[in-house]
């Protein structure tokens, strides 16, 4: 019956595309149990996705394939067993296109693919015991396979930077060394860094590889100093074969610690180690670095990843979207795009509260949702809103002397727009009624409740007062 | 004589029950689920004004997580760190979303994320989660929110003080509750019910409210 599950993967590899069939197809792992056929899914996503458009077309096939109708039962992995499988699929995901069924992985691959089947099979603590024998490799080399070259999003803000990442992850020590990537917060530069790891990492599985942040190597610095184990330091770093590092501006104004980097710069340069740096400026600009640090930074290549454009954004929250699996219209990723321009984070910060409004309201992503989720994010902060600024924002509009809100006067032209100055006190600032009364010429509190009530009845049956105080509205909260 | 007060009944601790959410009950949602463990996202950032309640639901999250015994970070007034405070908070950030066996983080501060004048890393960072502005109350749901603190605190409320709080008083919540704490204990003290003229004896105290 396995046979029927390859011809399955074949078959829906040439019917989709590379992008549906990596999706939804791929992650299902295919068991038989006692004569019944089951598909497990990585989460409930996926299983109703599959469910919905897939599954006749499975059934199709295998009825076909077995010359007689069969039952295929759908089901969702433990959701405590999802973590060794998530990481694994992205080594899968990497190493060709080959479908899972098939037996041709390298060792790596094969082990973590038994962790899986074993994870699924055993409930509970021996599935744990499985995630915890393969993670240590990912924590100690820092790398995150999540990150790849695949879900990098390209555009002509980062083409130059990624070809030269992946040409420095295809011949490491040799294209270009040290390659020095900088740009602004958020535009993918860990992204980058991460992706040209986990390429080494695949290619040759016995690399050493060491992803850090810049910060990392400064309390390793520190530690080093306190248990007098600079050697141990660096035997450490001294001996990797790529060294990724992060933010190197946070090295600012660090003397020992640019020190203990210049020795394992120039130690692993010579060996030919590849060494792979990213700052928010470039070389020359890297405030309170020693200055042979900085040309040294220079000496291979150095590229820039400039903020993303329209288009990218958009593809950026539609290829988020897909992997978060739930679907985003053209129109609304276009208008979040326009609205949120600066990083990427910021988009996918967007992204996550519309998709959390959608959930919480029960209503569809539409532009109206996005609209009104993005308010939160991108909204200003609001002026502080005072009596002083009310009182002067109404007497500009009606053309009066700020002193008429504090005079004895009562003619209506007068006393009309104070009346509404001290209803708009009352809405839009916390102020009692004794506080707005005396802030309005020691007026007496009642006089105010009588003004907010008499505001409130014209604003329901005058509709020029009405558009009067909510232009008035707009204009004092900014 | 003097009936001296003992302090048997603190003020109930905050929680997102007793929150009154007004506007902000997806705001609230959110949080529950994410200081539950229940969310994939981990990093929720909360703005508004002062007094909009922001203390108040940092502390209910923290208590939430610590009773299911889950690992939870808070971070609040932001926009008041320091340089080398942000770098830990960036680095916080950084450890957390690396590891995410260490937890969640729920911070706030006054304004939305890139309008406070903090570092871009840190702040591209705090939208990069769910970012929520907390809106204030409307004068019935602070009507309501009094309403229910006094009953956690074993108190009796007329309606009328509450109109008149709402009428008299500054209309931020952190007054108004402080009023209800300082009107309940003095009730207590002098064995008598809560009423207006009670409030406004108390209002013509010298009282830091």
């Amino acid at each position: 019956m396995d046979n029927f599950w390859s011809i399955c993967l074949s078959r829906f590899q040439q019917e989709l595309s590379a992008q549906q069939f990596n999706t939804w197809i791929k992650p299902l792992q295919f068991e038989t149990h006692e004569g019944t056929c089951r598909l497990l899914a990585p989460n409930r996503f996926v299983l109703q996705w599959v469910k919905d458009r897939f599954l006749d077309r499975i059934k199709l096939i295998a009825e076909e394939v077995a010359a007689h109708p069969l039952e295929i039962e759908l089901g969702v992995f433990n959701k405590n067993e999802q973590l060794p499988d998530s990481s694994a699929r992205a080594t899968l995901g990497n190493s060709g296109n080959k479908p899972p069924a098939d037996s041709n992985h390298d060792t790596a691959s094969d082990s973590v693919t038994d962790a899986i089947a074993s994870a699924v099979k055993t409930a509970g603590k021996n599935g744990q015991k499985t995630t915890r024998k393969t993670k240590p490799e990912g924590e100690s080399n820092g790398l995150n396979p999540s990150f790849n070259f695949d879900n990098f999003v390209t555009g002509k803000a980062n083409q130059l930077a990624r070809a030269a990442a992946l040409q420095v992850a295809e011949n490491p020590g040799t294209a270009y060394n040290p390659l020095f990537i900088y740009g602004g917060v958020g535009l993918g530069k860990t992204h980058l860094l991460q992706a040209i790891g986990n390429h080494l990492k695949q290619q040759n599985p016995e690399a050493k590889i060491r992803y850090l942040h810049a910060e990392r190597y400064v309390s390793d610095v520190v530690k080093a100093y306190e248990h007098k184990a600079f050697d141990e330091f660096k035997r450490q770093y001294h001996s990797l074969d790529l060294l990724l590092i992060d933010d190197i501006q946070f090295f600012a104004k660090k003397s020992r610690t640019q020190e203990e980097f210049f020795y394992a710069f120039n130690s692993l340069i010579e060996a030919k180690k590849q060494i792979i740096i990213t700052c928010d400026t470039y070389p020359k600009e890297i405030a309170d670095v020693d200055e042979r640090l900085r040309t040294r930074f220079s000496w291979g290549l150095t590229v820039a990843v400039e903020p993303p454009e329209l288009e990218m954004r958009v593809a950026i929250l539609l290829k988020k979207a897909e992997a978060a699996r739930f679907e985003l219209h053209e129109d609304v990723a276009f208008f979040v795009a326009k609205q949120v321009r600066s990083s990427v984070r910021e988009l996918e910060g967007a992204l996550n509260r519309i998709v959390a409004m959608a959930k919480f309201t029960g209503h569809e992503i539409d532009v109206n949702l996005a609209k009104e989720a993005l308010k939160d994010l991108i909204a200003v902060r609001g002026r502080q809103i005072t009596m002083e600024n009310i009182q002067k924002t109404v007497a500009d509009y009606y053309k009066i002397k700020v002193a008429e809100m504090y005079s004895k006067k009562r003619s209506r032209n007068f006393a009309r727009p104070r009346q509404i100055a001290m209803a708009l006190s009352r809405e839009l600032t916390n102020h009692s009624f004794p506080e707005i009364g005396e802030a309005f010429g020691s007026r007496h509190h009642t006089t105010v409740m009588h003004a907010c009530d008499e505001i409130e009845e014209l604003r329901k049956n005058d509709p020029n007062v009405s558009r009067d105080i909510a232009f008035l509205v707009q204009v004092i909260r900014g | 004589m003097k009936q001296l007060l003992l302090d048997i009944q603190p003020a109930p601790p905050p929680s997102l029950e007793n929150f009154v959410g007004g506007r902000n009950a997806e705001a609230l949602d959110s949080l529950r689920r994410v200081a539950s463990g229940q969310s994939e996202l981990r990093f929720v950032y909360l703005w508004g004004a002062e007094g909009c309640g922001k203390t108040h639901l940092l502390k209910s999250c923290a208590m939430l997580a610590a009773r299911l015994d889950l690992p939870l970070t808070t971070a609040d007034d932001v926009h008041l760190l320091s340089e080398e405070a942000q770098i830990q908070l960036f680095n916080t950030f950084n450890h957390l979303r690396e590891n995410p066996a260490a937890g969640v983080l729920v911070s706030a501060g006054l304004a939305a994320p890139m309008q406070m004048g903090l570092r871009d890393d840190l702040a591209t960072r705090l939208a990069w989660g769910l970012v929520y502005q907390l809106h204030p109350l409307t004068d019935e749901e602070k009507a309501c929110a009094l309403r229910n603190h006094a009953s956690e605190r074993g108190m009796k409320l007329p309606d009328e003080v509450v109109d008149y709080c709402l009428r008299y008083l500054r209309r931020d919540l952190p007054t108004l509750m402080a009023t209800l704490d300082a009107l309940d204990e003095w009730s207590l003290t002098s064995k008598k019910p809560v009423t207006v003229p009670m409030l406004r004896k108390l209002l013509q105290l010298p009282l830091n409210i």
